[in-house]
């Protein structure tokens, strides 16, 4: 889905409800406190519109023009949120230049996609969503193995192996179960859509992976059942437990949560990197096998 | 890190040299200037080497761990810095003066690699980036224990901080 205005929003805008629904929520994402994404723009919505512009423009005027720079730094297509940004590798070279390990040439990269913002309000995302359980999990799959470590081991569950697939989701692939996988290219195919520059910069840290949860010898993780995934933006992994989030995250969060996949910077541990199968999700995947 | 940076300033300081004799005995370290030599690799002071990733080339690297004939070797961190700039790190293992497999902590997050020829190879499978976190924490623990036994409890706490912090990252 391409995001779109329909007219300006902000001071002497025309303040459409859609529209100043659609900034309060971008704002909100890039970490500007516009108040309650209600479609009022009062002035916490044009405060907040001034501050994000004080970042790239040095007079802000508090209008979000429909093809206008803010707009652009709002959705994404432009320099994003931060205004500065390193170059194309990064701050000082970011450790790997050219992801030599990529098989397929990737454009440059868009350091404003992995700027640190502060983790969104809990309220502006996972709307509808619910988070399953270990218990949740066991009772609707059963156990992916029998035992766990501390490392990654082959699912040997057999009706559940059965439906285990490895298929390319745009830019990388992903081994999981057959309908998590196939969500995930609907997914990714909405994520390209609306954002080209960032699509192809997503990679992944994994999808299926057998073990006890970190730390645990007894909670077994969400990607024990290739339910859940973990992402990187250039490359880089959103670091767990800081309470910031790379700005790209915040694009594709809400994407993902209109698909069912729960995002993980709403744990109590924030974890922004994680997207995993809700509760509906589940047992709609569940639904499917075979 | 900054209280860990700091300890790190004392040890390459030439003012506080004297000060700082005892952590040079306790750590060998390697301040790598990949700047001006064409191999990419030279050292200063000549007492160990580091060759660092091409994107690093340019930078003031530093080197805390293990050194063995000349070269570093062991578990360790590396930290360039470039002026203006967050420093970047590689937390991880090193052979004979060659990065072999680790983490980069960067602003942006963290980038786990393994080396081939010298530059690191984005790791796409999960059991190697679990692999890769676990050596990163462990060469952080590593470093946290030499500033421990140095007595310099603040940079300990940060780097025990940072193991933590690369122990966590997977689930």
């Amino acid at each position: 889905m391409i995001m779109r205005l329909t007219g300006s929003v902000g001071v002497g805008g025309h303040n459409i409800r859609p529209d100043v629904i659609m900034v309060q929520q971008l704002l909100i994402q890039r970490g500007q406190r516009p108040g309650a994404a209600d479609g009022i723009c009062g002035p916490r919505t044009i405060g907040a519109i001034k501050t994000f512009q004080q970042t790239f423009l040095r007079t802000p005027d508090g209008l979000v023009g429909v093809n206008g720079p803010t707009w652009h730094r709002l959705n994404g297509a432009g320099a994003g949120a931060g205004g500065g940004g390193g170059g194309p590798l990064g701050p000082v070279g970011s450790g790997l230049g050219s992801l030599p390990g990529s098989q397929a040439p990737v454009p440059p990269k868009d350091a404003n996609m992995t700027t640190l913002v502060p983790r969104p309000p809990s309220n502006t995302f996972n709307i509808g969503l619910k988070a399953v359980s270990n218990s949740m999990m066991k009772s609707l799959f059963g156990m992916p193995r029998d035992t766990f470590s501390q490392d990654c081991q082959p699912m040997n569950n057999a009706a559940l192996k059965r439906n285990v697939v490895t298929d390319a989701v745009g830019s990388f692939k992903a081994t999981g179960l057959r309908p998590a996988v196939m969500s995930l290219k609907q997914v990714y195919g909405e994520i390209a859509s609306s954002y080209p520059q960032l699509a192809p910069r997503i990679g992944t840290a994994g999808m299926l992976c057998c073990r006890h949860q970190r730390r645990s010898q007894t909670a077994i993780s969400n990607h024990s059942w290739g339910t859940a995934i973990d992402l990187t933006i250039n490359g880089s992994l959103d670091k767990y437990g800081d309470g910031k989030v790379q700005f790209g995250l915040t694009l594709i969060a809400p994407i993902f949560n209109r698909h069912g996949w729960y995002w993980g910077a709403a744990f109590g541990t924030e974890d922004g990197m994680h997207f995993e199968a809700s509760v509906d999700l589940a047992h709609k995947i569940k639904g499917q096998l075979t | 890190m900054t209280s860990a940076a700091a300890g790190l300033a004392c040890i390459i300081g030439t003012a506080r040299a004297m000060a700082c004799a005892a952590l040079l005995l306790a750590w060998p370290l390697v301040v790598a200037d990949t700047a001006s030599a064409d191999d990419g690799v030279k050292t200063r002071p000549a007492n160990c080497r580091l060759s660092a990733p091409s994107s690093w080339r340019g930078l003031q690297v530093e080197w805390i761990g293990p050194c063995t004939n000349g070269a570093a070797n062991g578990a360790g961190v590396a930290i360039a810095r470039a002026a203006g700039q967050p420093p970047e790190r590689f937390y991880g293992t090193v052979t004979a003066g060659q990065m072999t497999e680790g983490v980069f902590d960067i602003p942006d997050g963290y980038r786990p690699a393994r080396f081939e020829k010298g530059e690191p190879v984005t790791l796409d499978d999960r059991s190697q980036i679990i692999a890769a976190f676990r050596v990163a924490a462990s060469a952080a623990r590593d470093v946290s224990s030499r500033f421990k036994a140095a007595r310099n409890t603040q940079a300990a706490r940060d780097y025990a901080e940072a193991a933590e912090r690369l122990e966590n990252q997977m689930d």
